[in-house]
């Protein structure tokens, strides 16, 4: 039960840095963490892939202190790369 | 809480995220799936052509059990991610198109009818499935009584 991300650029398998000056702002939403995926991928020739393993996440309804948790699994895989802005 | 264990480390974007703009397919995705989800026992296919993504449930109880394990308020997020992304996600059940989000999605009156707003709802494709649905429940009556 795992899930594991490889960043291929320009066909080669990279290790992810997680150097400080890249690690500025953490996004607080998911079109920000999309927008940063982007700036990340785009004009490296990069993909991103993630593999899941049978990963089971219990999904909150909402925030507080009694709210329901939904059991999902993932299994599989999704590869994202970047296309050009038209 | 997630089990198991996780090397994903791609999480942190530079400084500009948040500066946004007015268009709001700023940052273009293709995706490619080969992926199996299960919310509380409802399982579907999400598979994609790049720019589409589809998510396959089986039977409407599928979709039903899935849909009560969504995040209160998730609609919107997920709407805003994929209008951000330019990515279109297709809801099928029994292979027929029963709703839209995203980039791609054009929700009108009939959503919000069904105060089901920002998913668009194609109408012929939720009767198309009940159809689907009522004739293998048939099928299933048949083969049991023969």
């Amino acid at each position: 039960m795992l899930c594991d991300t490889f960043l291929l650029v320009e066909g080669e398998q990279m290790a992810e840095s997680d150097e400080p000056d890249e690690r500025i702002d953490e996004p607080t939403t998911w079109p920000d963490l999309a927008v940063g995926l982007y700036d990340r991928l785009t004009g490296r020739g990069a993909e991103i892939i993630y593999e899941f393993e049978d990963m089971e996440v219990q999904v909150p309804s909402g925030t507080g202190e009694d709210v329901e948790h939904a059991e999902w699994q993932i299994d599989g895989t999704v590869r994202i790369t970047t296309r050009e802005r038209e | 809480m997630r089990n198991g264990k996780s090397t994903e480390r791609s999480g942190s974007p530079p400084a500009n995220v948040s500066n946004r703009t007015a268009d709001p397919a700023r940052a273009p995705l293709s995706v490619a799936t080969d992926l199996t989800l299960e919310i509380n026992g409802g399982t579907a296919d999400v598979e994609s052509t790049g720019q589409r993504l589809f998510v396959r449930f089986r039977s409407i109880p599928d979709a039903i059990r899935a849909a009560r394990g969504r995040p209160d308020r998730s609609a919107i997020e997920v709407a805003e991610l994929l209008a951000v992304t330019d990515l279109t996600l297709e809801v099928r059940i029994r292979d027929r198109t029963v709703a839209a989000i995203g980039a791609g999605a054009r929700p009108g009156a009939v959503s919000r009818f069904l105060d089901v707003d920002p998913f668009e709802v194609r109408i012929g494709g939720v009767l198309g499935a009940v159809g689907a649905e009522v004739s293998a429940a048939v099928e299933t009556v048949s083969r049991f009584l023969d």
